[in-house]
């Protein structure tokens, strides 16, 4: 009897291995769901440096340094936006690292801020104004007819109604209909001694009375700076 | 009597074993990996087991930017797993005006090969799932962060 008691606990204990491994438990059909949370980040596109502005020919030339999201994936595209007293008109949308203000308007002092695009909705902060210029000359549209960058992309009406310069940079044509401004110099004329003023421009002031009423420069007589 | 007595210990021997056979074990899995659900029930008995799914966090995404979320599967059951499906799906975004869209960003399908096996108490890399940020994301959805939901069905793998 004991001999047969110890057999029968020998059985027991082999059972219980094979247990004990899944045997049994494999028995069981189930399935399993699982639901785990992750996350992804995006980037932001970069504030950019303040552009520099200054007067080549006749119109001012803004340039920048270029940003990139990261080291190497650029932005699309640079805006480029004339600030003029408390106006400011978007003279550039480009890819480049510059761009002309052909529309700008003569004899007004103008600082430029520049923002970069990615996609088509991504647009970064503002930079910060650039050096003051000043644009020679009240008559200069002649040389802005070729200009075609700064007619591109017009602000909206409200911002620049009372803005002649503004006006004739929105058709793309030429200038030659000038006549309502009355110009004592041939187009040919040297500028006058309208220099860049470098030396005035880190401040983003404002260009007191031309802004206010919406710098109408080009109708001004000369001399207004 | 003796005989019943050995009945007995044999019963009680192989209800142990059973239990033991069932227990889930810790694999090592880590707090942030182990939001999973499961329970199974078969024809024979009931059992409690689970799998995680953990990925890769993609960063630096921007307009018309792709990226992959590397999968790690983990088993802490004592079973072998049998993967069979997978998916991502968008769930919150960490910005007000960004909203949990495919037009801010797109999860696809799984790319690797299904289904995927996990031995037992262990884990293993396999397959990822493609992300993908649409030029016409919102300009709210700089600097943000996408709240990603994986999910996974599994099936006891045969022994």
């Amino acid at each position: 009897m004991r001999h047969r008691y110890r057999g029968l606990i020998v059985a027991a204990g082999v059972v219980a291995t094979v247990a004990a491994g899944g045997g049994l438990t494999a028995w069981a059909g189930w399935s399993a769901g699982s639901s785990t949370a992750t996350t992804a980040r995006s980037g932001r596109v970069p504030t950019m440096e303040p552009p520099r502005a200054e007067i080549s020919g006749k119109s001012p030339k803004i340039e920048w340094d270029a940003v990139r999201l990261s080291a190497d994936v650029p932005v699309d595209r640079y805006v480029v936006i004339r600030i003029q007293g408390s106006a400011r008109e978007e003279v550039c949308r480009t890819t480049g690292k510059s761009c002309r203000d052909a529309g700008a308007p003569a004899g007004g002092t103008l600082t430029y801020i520049v923002h970069a695009t990615m996609g088509t909705y991504w647009i970064g902060e503002d930079s910060k104004p650039s050096n003051a210029v000043v644009v020679p000359g009240p008559k200069t549209l002649s040389a802005q007819q070729n200009e075609v960058t700064a007619v591109a992309r017009p602000a909206p009406s409200s911002k620049i109604a009372s803005t002649p310069s503004a006006t004739a940079s929105r058709g793309s044509e030429p200038a030659d209909d000038v006549p309502d401004a009355p110009d004592p110099k041939p187009a040919g004329e040297p500028a006058p001694t309208v220099a860049p003023e470098p030396s005035t421009s880190s401040s983003a002031a404002p260009d007191g009375g031309s802004s206010a009423s919406g710098g109408n420069s080009t109708t001004q007589p000369l001399g207004t700076n | 009597m003796y005989r019943w007595r050995i009945l007995v210990t044999v019963a009680t021997v192989v209800g142990c074993a059973v239990a033991l056979g069932n227990a889930e074990r810790p694999t090592g899995v880590s707090a942030q990996e182990t939001v999973l659900t499961m329970s199974g029930e078969g024809p024979r008995g009931s059992g409690h087991y689970a799998f995680a799914i953990s990925g890769t966090t993609p960063k630096d995404l921007f307009p018309g930017a792709t990226r992959k979320i590397e999968l790690t599967f983990a088993n802490p059951s004592t079973a072998a797993l049998r993967i069979n499906r997978v998916r991502g799906r968008l769930t919150a975004t960490s910005k007000a005006g960004c909203r949990p869209v495919a037009s801010n960003l797109t999860i696809k399908d799984y790319r690797g090969r299904l289904p995927v096996l996990v031995r037992p108490l262990s884990r293993k890399t396999a397959g990822s799932l493609t992300i993908f940020m649409p030029r016409s994301v919102a300009d709210a959805c700089q600097d943000a962060t996408f709240d990603i939901l994986l999910t996974g069905d599994a099936t006891k793998a045969a022994r």
